[in-house]
């Protein structure tokens, strides 16, 4: 079966985690993604925890193989006289750039885009950065927690009365990716109508807003939002995390409807407290929901997290485990969709790969390579895909251009 | 972009794909929204304009379906499905989000309708999938936190796990729906061929998880809850730090590139008398090297980054943190983003004027910007019904007469 970008040629200049997640999407659909690192600075998460067997190097890290699938590495120097040379023939063979250097990285390297589409008029670039290419904190430099932080995320995230709480993953890089993808594939429609390229401001601030609209909406309407609520909301009682038997296992439970109370009353075998008029309907439970929770709580810590929430489920509320890593590996809705896919990997062996959230029936995705090596793939590019002769790609690499 | 402008797409989601739409018609396509007679249960949602509870006043309405038209129909009777079979042949997408087997107890499944066109895109975001084990799960934003992993370690030690306070997972479901639209239309402008697309939400979730994943897989570590701290590599950090009017976000870090940063912020406390331990230190350019820092090297960092955060506002710290690259940032409330002079520069608050409340409201502006073309939005939430004549003499080509009839009979 055929990928959805199928015949696209990407030059992935991107690193951490926003801009490699974008272009392995592309990658497992079908796209041809190579990825331009340098032996002295390759991809700084490749120097990130966890390694394999805990002993570093550049092809061992775990946090590597999880945003690069389906990709060849390339090595080059672009500090090298001819290093720009060989870059843009690269970029002749691109349909698109992307990078995530932030404001001014690519122009230290005179690869701007006014200097990109000389060499490919049609090239699509898009560039990754996290406040946006202009504006007046544009200069600003951080990661995807700042964006996180700048965006209003880790203010609504903890308990109302301790201090907001970071995530521990810097949620601002899985969100613009996906917004990537739509403005790349748009352009990419826009390309194919006209023949023109363009270059796509994507920052991780704006997008990550987009999440946050409705909040948004109201207090631009006047309504003050609730702030952290813990685990809390406005629309549901009882609604949070339980904590069930078994160290530090949690189940989250929310109600929302009067059917799904009387499930859950039933799911108990219609306790006393139940009848009582302080939890007789939303309104009553939201006013008591200390209490509600309390009693609740009781009744749910004699269960295991995953009995409790099957139990629940087969009487219609929604409740679900709060797994951890190990049982998200585990998880067997995710085996279902083959969400995991282990692959060989020639330093680290076998190695569990991700795949997407959305299934195509007909253009299914395909990890075609484990995450590359460092520099795995300069023959393979530079000879099969670029058409270097032998002779030019050894002189390429003793000259130092490849590094 | 004329190619997506004459996309048409029909929209049958609940929550869970709403925001589909909302990113399709920022794009140019054109999404109508297909609502029961009465409208749609998530009109019920407040809080409400100006706290009027009507369905044409509901601002989670408003945010889940600008930019889109709006019709009715009932579906589940025998002359609604007719209609929307024959919708089907002037459209090229459905979004829905309804619980597996539902579309085809209606007769609407990807098989029937792509009988009627081959090229049709179906797109179904449900919080599991289509098949599987949890398939016929209930589920909400928490238990999609909750289930994806990315409540675990998240929140303050002996506490439980807590989730982000904002449903996330509704518009993360439709943000997958619009990638999962453009793909399958990437291929279909190719190969004149539709298909099904099936989103899980809860995937996504586990997609989200960046560090964790790989810490259980190759050291059987599991990421502990560290409220305001988190792990990197052998060492906790601080990331979210009291100041003198809120919060700043900021960890110590290492290496080259922020060897610059850390010197700066060093010296702007020893500056200040306030660098207290680390007063003889010099930072090098090579930065500090973090993996050999022990604990108590960092927690020395982070006490004394601490105290010195408290004696300035979050402006003095971010502006400071602009001009010498030392990666601090404001731990912003939702009403200082909307007072962003950044994003008021760059243009990014986009006014929607309500006609029928006769006022505008503010929405979020586009998702990225382009030399070529921004994406934008020109329509506000449809009132119920509101584009029922449009659609249905416009583009199916029925009659006022046929029209009025299927009114009475409260078909739309």
């Amino acid at each position: 079966m055929r990928g959805a970008f199928e015949g696209i040629k990407v030059l992935d200049f991107s690193w951490l985690i926003a801009g490699p997640m974008l272009t392995a999407y592309f990658a497992d659909h079908g796209a041809t993604v190579i990825k331009v690192e340098n032996s002295v600075f390759p991809d700084p998460i490749r120097s990130f925890a966890p390694y394999k067997d805990g002993l570093k190097g550049v092809n061992r890290s775990g946090s590597f193989v999880q945003w690069n699938n389906s990709k060849h590495s390339i090595t080059l120097n672009l500090k090298h006289p001819k290093g720009a040379e060989t870059i843009l023939r690269l970029v002749s063979w691109a349909d698109v750039v992307v990078e995530s250097y932030g404001v001014g990285g690519m122009e230290r390297w005179e690869l701007g885009y006014e200097r990109l589409r000389e060499v490919n008029p049609s090239l699509v670039m898009l560039r990754i950065s996290l406040l946006g290419q202009t504006g007046s904190s544009a200069d600003f430099k951080g990661y995807g927690y700042h964006a996180q932080a700048l965006s209003g995320v880790v203010d609504l995230t903890g308990w109302p009365d301790r201090p907001p709480v970071p995530t521990s993953y810097p949620y601002a890089d899985i969100v613009a990716p996906w917004f990537g993808i739509m403005a790349l594939i748009a352009a990419l429609f826009e390309r194919n109508e006209t023949g023109k390229g363009q270059c796509i401001d994507l920052n991780l601030y704006e997008t990550t807003l987009r999440c946050l609209e409705p909040a948004i909406v109201l207090y631009s309407t006047g309504k003050k939002g609730c702030g952290r609520q813990g685990n809390r909301s406005p629309y549901g009682a009882p609604h949070g995390a339980f904590p069930c038997s078994g160290e530090d296992s949690w189940c989250a439970v929310a109600v929302f409807t009067e059917e799904e109370w009387q499930n859950l009353v039933k799911a108990m075998g219609n306790p006393e407290w139940t009848y009582d008029s302080k939890f007789k309907d939303f309104k009553s439970r939201k006013i008591n929901e200390d209490e509600v929770d309390s009693l609740l709580g009781a009744w749910i810590k004699k269960f295991s997290s995953h009995d409790l929430m099957h139990l629940l489920q087969r009487h219609g509320i929604s409740a679900g485990v709060v797994q951890n890593a190990r049982e998200v590996h585990e998880d067997p809705q995710l085996e279902h969709r083959n969400h995991f896919v282990s692959l060989d990997h020639p330093e680290i062996g076998e190695c569990r790969h991700q795949t997407w959230p959305a299934k195509f029936s007909k253009t299914p995705c395909r990890i075609r390579r484990h995450a590359p090596c460092l520099g795995q793939h300069n023959r393979h590019v530079f000879t099969n895909i670029l058409g270097f002769s032998e002779e030019e790609f050894i002189e390429l690499g003793r000259s130092g251009v490849i590094d | 972009m004329v190619m997506l402008s004459q996309q048409r797409v029909l929209d049958l989601s609940d929550h869970w794909g709403s925001y589909c739409g909302v990113f399709l018609a920022e794009l140019g396509f054109e999404v109508i929204k297909v609502e029961k007679p009465g409208g749609d249960p998530l009109r019920w949602y407040g809080p409400y304009w100006q706290d009027d509870i009507n369905p044409e006043k509901s601002l989670v309405w408003f945010a889940f379906n600008r930019g889109k038209k709006g019709i009715t129909l009932r579906l589940d009777s025998p002359r609604g499905k007719n209609i929307f079979a024959e919708l089907t042949r002037k459209i090229d997408f459905v979004i829905e989000s309804s619980p597996p087997g539902a579309m085809q107890k209606l007769g609407l499944n990807y098989e029937r309708l792509s009988k009627i066109d081959p090229k049709i895109i179906l797109v179904s975001i449900t919080p599991f999938g289509q098949t599987g084990p949890y398939s016929d799960y209930k589920a909400s934003d928490i238990v999609i936190q909750a289930l994806g992993g990315t409540m675990y370690s998240v929140g303050d030690e002996g506490r439980p796990p807590v989730r982000i306070s904002m449903p996330l997972s509704y518009i993360r479901g439709g943000m997958h729906g619009a990638v999962g639209a453009l793909t399958a239309l990437y291929y279909r402008e190719r190969s004149m061929e539709g298909q099904h697309v099936d989103v899980s939400v809860h995937e996504d979730a586990a997609r989200v998880l960046c560090f964790e994943l790989p810490c259980w897989e190759y050291e059987k570590q599991i990421t502990p809850r560290l409220g305001v701290k988190r792990v990197r590599g052998n060492v906790q950090q601080g990331v979210v730090w009291p100041c003198k009017d809120g919060y700043v976000a900021w960890s110590l870090m290492g290496g080259v590139g922020a060897a610059k940063g850390v010197r700066a912020m060093l010296d702007w406390m020893k500056y200040e008398g306030k660098a207290g331990l680390l007063s003889g230190i010099e930072v090098g350019p090579r930065g500090l090297d973090l993996a050999a820092m022990s604990q108590q090297d960092c927690d020395i960092w982070d006490k004394i980054a601490g105290e010195f955060f408290l004696s300035h506002t979050k402006r003095e710290l971010f502006e400071m943190a602009r001009e010498h690259d030392m990666y601090i940032c404001s731990v912003n409330t939702v009403e200082e983003v909307l007072g962003d002079e950044h994003l008021e520069g760059r243009g990014f608050w986009y006014p929607l004027h309500h006609d029928n409340l006769g006022e505008t409201v503010t929405y979020c502006g586009p998702f990225y910007r382009s030399t070529e073309q921004t994406p934008s939005t020109r329509l506000r939430a449809p009132l119920i019904g509101e584009h029922n004549h449009e659609i249905y003499t416009g583009v199916l080509g029925l009659s006022q007469q046929e029209v009025t009839s299927l009114r009475n009979d409260g078909i739309i």
